[in-house]
């Protein structure tokens, strides 16, 4: 009954309602937002370190400082070293060690499949790919597994730089684009594709100094202690650490994250004293109605309790509408933070939409109804007859 | 929702649809030639039509105001489609067209036929605008 004639004075009061659930709506939008973009950002980056699995990479002079940006991005170094890998294997707290050839593809005159990656691995020592797929997966030279931007489901071929292979595995989304734009190839399958690009004329021509690599994957025990071996022992390589860049990198993240919380906190504290004012507003104007009410035996905290809910029912109307927007949003940029940012990310999932969108709706009707409680006891406490001679 | 409002919001929303995919969120560099150009073709004409039908709008007579703003909503539309229809932009999400200024423009798209959609929704409500 009451809900009823809550509606009915909502369409009544249309202009009214649709400014409350508005406010409300941008407030939600930009707390969803951050949260997702937070949440987002968090996930990728330990699932980024997980994935990589080395604690260190060797790459050739000059690629070191801007390696992660290019992990996340999924760029291609464009250096080329000698193959370290058996030197690197002997070095102090040094496990193990894996070598990978990066290949740009050609990104064609704008825009097919040719955008990729292309990883060649060792499938022997190699740590970064294999744990993720069926054991032997990457066996002939035809097969590739394909990070998730490429999807070309199991089985269908991919044609990069004059060469077709047939993908074998998929790879789950990392928020990665070494990963998600990655076509990972057995390093000598990898070799002689780009030693065919420069035999052919109507491929790019990718020119691989022979026996050389792009990075070297290292798992050490002392992660330090190894680096600053490997720097002495490799002076024409740049060694990278890869927990302190990953903290650079989760700073970063870190910090736009509370950016957006800031900002987020800013527009609900508006959005409170927006609701409160507009709620004082509409009570003002309806005094006469509430004077009536109150004059036919309605207690304050009837006039109290129609109020506020009629503030949580639009609070929570506005929050849904927020919150989706906000998390689409999020989802719309995701390749957007990846690619042009520099931070993985990865789009909420369903559990992150229900979890949001549910959530966000509750805290905004309970923020509403709190907002809206001063001008209802206001309201409230207001003499009958006053009202009515208003 | 006076008149003036609601020019200066649907102006507002055009500029939006030019300023993303040239500025705030730019498509892939001209010197490329890339197929994303003509998204950002089709954005400056949508953007450019929703201004001066936002102009047109002030015009008393309800049926020019009806008119600009269907005119306005279906811009809106086609400008946040056409990044995914008729004028696709680039294939790879590591373009910035992509990962930008698609999104970028669903965004303005909406925006713009949600502002024409509620412009039309409360056209003549009490504005006291001569009728024709």
């Amino acid at each position: 009954m009451t809900g009823r004639l809550l509606l009915a004075d909502m369409r009544h009061h249309l202009e009214t309602a649709l400014a409350v659930a508005a406010v409300v709506a941008v407030g939600a939008g930009i707390a969803a937002f951050a949260w997702a973009f937070g949440q987002g950002a968090a996930s990728a980056i330990s699932l980024g370190a997980e994935r990589l699995g080395a604690d260190i990479v060797v790459v050739a002079r000059g690629e070191g400082a801007g390696l992660v940006e290019s992990l996340v991005r999924g760029d291609a170094p464009d250096g080329y070293l000698a193959d370290p890998t058996a030197e690197i294997r002997e070095t102090t707290g040094v496990t193990a060690a894996t070598p990978q050839l990066f290949l740009q593809s050609a990104e064609a005159d704008c825009c097919d499949e040719g955008d990729v990656l292309i990883v060649g691995i060792e499938p022997a020592t190699d740590f970064v790919v294999s744990p993720w797929v069926a054991k032997g997966a990457i066996g002939p030279a035809e097969d590739i597994v394909a990070g998730a931007a490429i999807r070309r489901p199991i089985g269908l071929p991919l044609t990069f730089l004059g060469q077709r292979r047939i993908v074998v595995a998929n790879l789950a989304r990392t928020g990665w684009g070494y990963f998600d734009r990655g076509a990972f190839i057995g390093i000598e399958a990898a070799r002689s594709t780009a030693a065919e690009s420069v035999r052919r004329d109507d491929v790019v021509d990718v020119a691989v100094p022979a026996g050389s690599v792009s990075a070297v994957f290292v798992r050490s025990e002392q992660p330090e202690v190894s680096a600053r071996a490997l720097r002495t022992s490799l002076p024409t390589a740049d060694v990278v650490v890869l927990a302190s860049v990953g903290r650079t990198i989760r700073d970063s993240a870190a910090a736009a994250a509370t950016t957006a919380w800031l900002v987020a906190v800013l527009a609900g504290l508006v959005a409170v004293g927006a609701i409160a004012t507009l709620v004082w507003s509409a009570t003002r104007r309806r005094r006469t109605d509430i004077a009536l009410l109150r004059a036919l035996g309605a207690s304050k905290v009837a006039v109290v309790r129609v109020v506020v809910m009629q503030a949580a029912m639009l609070g929570l109307m506005g929050g849904l509408v927020g919150s989706a927007t906000g998390l689409g949003l999020a989802t719309l940029f995701a390749n957007w933070f990846t690619y042009q940012a520099s931070i993985p990310f990865v789009a909420p999932g369903p559990a992150a939409w229900l979890w949001g969108g549910v959530g966000g709706a509750v805290v905004c009707a309970v923020v509403s109804a709190i907002a809206a409680i001063p001008p209802a006891l206001a309201a409230a406490a207001a003499d009958p007859y006053q009202g009515l001679s208003a | 929702m006076s008149a003036r409002v609601r020019a200066a919001m649907l102006a507002g929303c055009g500029a939006l649809l030019v300023v993303v995919p040239r500025w705030l969120l730019p498509v892939c560099p001209a010197e490329a030639e890339m197929r994303c150009a003509y998204t950002l073709l089709v954005a400056t004409i949508a953007g450019a039509v929703v201004i001066i039908a936002a102009a047109v709008s002030l015009a008393s007579p309800r049926v020019v105001v009806r008119w600009s703003l269907v005119t306005s909503l279906a811009a809106g539309i086609i400008a946040a489609v056409a990044p995914w229809t008729f004028a696709p932009v680039c294939g790879s999400p590591r373009m910035p067209c992509v990962s930008g200024a698609a999104p970028g423009l669903l965004v303005a798209g909406l925006l713009t036929a949600g502002v024409a959609a509620a412009a039309l929704a409360t056209h003549g409500r009490g504005s006291g605008e001569v009728r024709t």
